[in-house]
């Protein structure tokens, strides 16, 4: 089956072509470069590009994979969790193209789309696994810019969210404190970058809600103690500068106890219930410190751990959409009334 | 903030929240909500720019909104979110903004600033009320 796939949930446009569980093409036109300017999402600005973007993008997908629209089976659309305003963009198009050349349309859950993106591979490079292999209960660990959840995978298509933040995603959390750090935007990627040369154990720092009894986890305060170290450290020098060193220190410090705080909770996760699978999704889900930590947690608890195995595929983008999309389209989950599908930024992840 | 209650569901109570990261912007929020009777988890708005509550007040249903602001540079960027929406609704605004606002395009309602500060050295937080200023259509 060939699934066309769109994600325009917040600042990529992406839209990708998937032949069952394999990626032709997936085309992400990030929009980065408009918002440093800014120091974020501006959402004029968003739906302005991902509408002027999305037709380069679609074509750019097209070409990639050597289809045409006709060829395509199914259309998948990120309906939620996201910015309503870049959404809104992705489900016209959806809407628009799934009528002009009557194609089934789907609608994903963007969390979903994170955690099957371990299901997708490529000609060149086989996926970390096929959906026979998946056992269920299994564990997805979602960490992105906007959401941090513990999910509990009873089978594909039905989640149970065990355990989230209760305020700062795990992204969201990286990328600030790479701003108090003077790092651009979105700086948790080169965060990570400084703290790969840092000292992980120059700088105390807590671990948030580790004896709170759930399986929550808070970025916020550790952002703000991170906020208070390096004002400290920053009123120690002569200049009122940090020095690179400082800088990595810092970084390799707030990275450690970042992860660990997400470490903790699956320690505590896994000590009521034990699964057989954890699998990783999420922009941050790119970050090798946390796959490192993740995978000496599976071994040592013979739990076998995924993750997607390119950035691509961690990142927003649409492979991740068309490979959910194509699951419900088996199961025969299309969308009965095109004009009745709206974009829901609070879409909640089906139970 | 209970003698702003007379005005719910009446006009939008916008709270224009200034104060660097730290400085108890987000555990102000989780107050308010409680306040109000929302139960749900609140949290951060900086990657979806506004998240959207609800709750009850003598029979009428209105909604809380939760902005982060500090990355739109102008009150218009506030549209393209639904500001204008918001208003209509008589909703419970909270504005996390980065400077003071003016807030020009409120009619009816009233705007309620808050700035909140952080003492590194001492680990001290405030939160200062600036006079309420009340627009009428």
């Amino acid at each position: 089956m060939i699934i066309l796939g769109i994600d325009t949930s917040c600042d990529d446009t992406s839209v990708a072509i998937t032949q069952d569980f394999q990626v032709l093409a997936n085309v992400i036109s990030s929009q980065d470069e408009i918002h440093a300017a800014w120091g974020g999402v501006v959402p004029n600005l968003a739906r302005r590009a991902h509408e002027q973007n999305f037709p380069l993008v679609l074509q750019q997908a097209l070409q990639q994979a050597e289809l045409t629209m006709e060829d395509v089976d199914v259309i998948a659309v990120t309906q939620g969790h996201g910015l309503a305003i870049s959404l809104e963009v992705g489900v016209q198009q959806a809407k628009d193209l799934a009528a002009t050349y009557q194609k089934p349309l789907v609608a994903v859950h963007h969390s979903e789309g994170h955690f099957l993106a371990n299901l997708a591979g490529e000609i060149t490079h086989p996926a970390p696994l096929t959906l026979d292999q998946m056992e269920f209960p299994s564990l997805a660990i979602l960490v992105a810019g906007g959401q941090t959840q513990f999910v509990q995978v009873k089978s594909l298509g039905h989640y149970e969210i065990i355990g989230e933040t209760v305020d700062d995603a795990l992204g969201e959390a990286f990328d600030k404190a790479a701003r108090l750090l003077g790092l651009g935007y979105p700086g948790g990627a080169e965060l990570s970058q400084k703290a790969q040369n840092g000292n992980p154990k120059a700088y105390q720092l807590p671990r948030p809600m580790r004896n709170s009894g759930d399986f929550n986890v808070s970025y916020a305060g550790l952002k703000t103690a991170f906020l208070r170290l390096v004002v400290e450290v920053k009123s120690q020098s002569t200049d009122g500068t940090l020095t690179e060193t400082q800088v990595e220190d810092l970084a390799a410090s707030f990275q450690l106890a970042a992860v660990d705080t997400l470490i903790i909770k699956v320690k505590k996760i896994f000590e009521k219930q034990q699964f057989t699978q954890i699998f990783l999704g999420g922009g941050v889900a790119a970050n090798s410190f946390l796959r490192e930590k993740l995978t000496s947690f599976a071994q040592n608890n013979g739990v076998s751990f995924f993750h997607p195995y390119t950035t691509q595929l961690c990142r927003d983008n649409a492979a991740m959409i068309a490979i959910a999309g194509f699951i419900k389209a088996q199961r025969g989950e299309f969308v009965d009334d095109l004009n009745k599908l709206d974009r829901d930024p609070q879409l909640a992840i089906p139970s | 903030m209970q003698k702003y209650i007379s005005l719910l569901g009446q006009k939008a109570i916008i709270f224009a929240l200034q104060g660097e990261l730290g400085a108890g912007k987000t555990q102000f929020v989780k107050g308010l909500a409680k306040g109000l009777g929302i139960s749900q988890l609140i949290t951060s708005p900086s990657y979806t720019l506004v998240n959207e509550y609800f709750f009850t007040h003598q029979d009428q249903i209105l909604p809380f909104v939760h902005i982060d602001a500090w990355r739109l540079p102008s009150e218009a960027d506030l549209k393209s979110i639904g500001w204008e929406n918001f208003l209509q609704a008589k909703a419970v605004i909270a504005l996390e903004w980065p400077h003071l606002p003016d807030l020009k395009t409120v009619k009816n309602g009233l705007v309620i600033p808050l700035q909140f500060s952080y003492e590194a050295a001492t680990d001290d937080r405030s939160i200062t009320l600036e006079k309420p200023e009340e627009k009428n259509a």
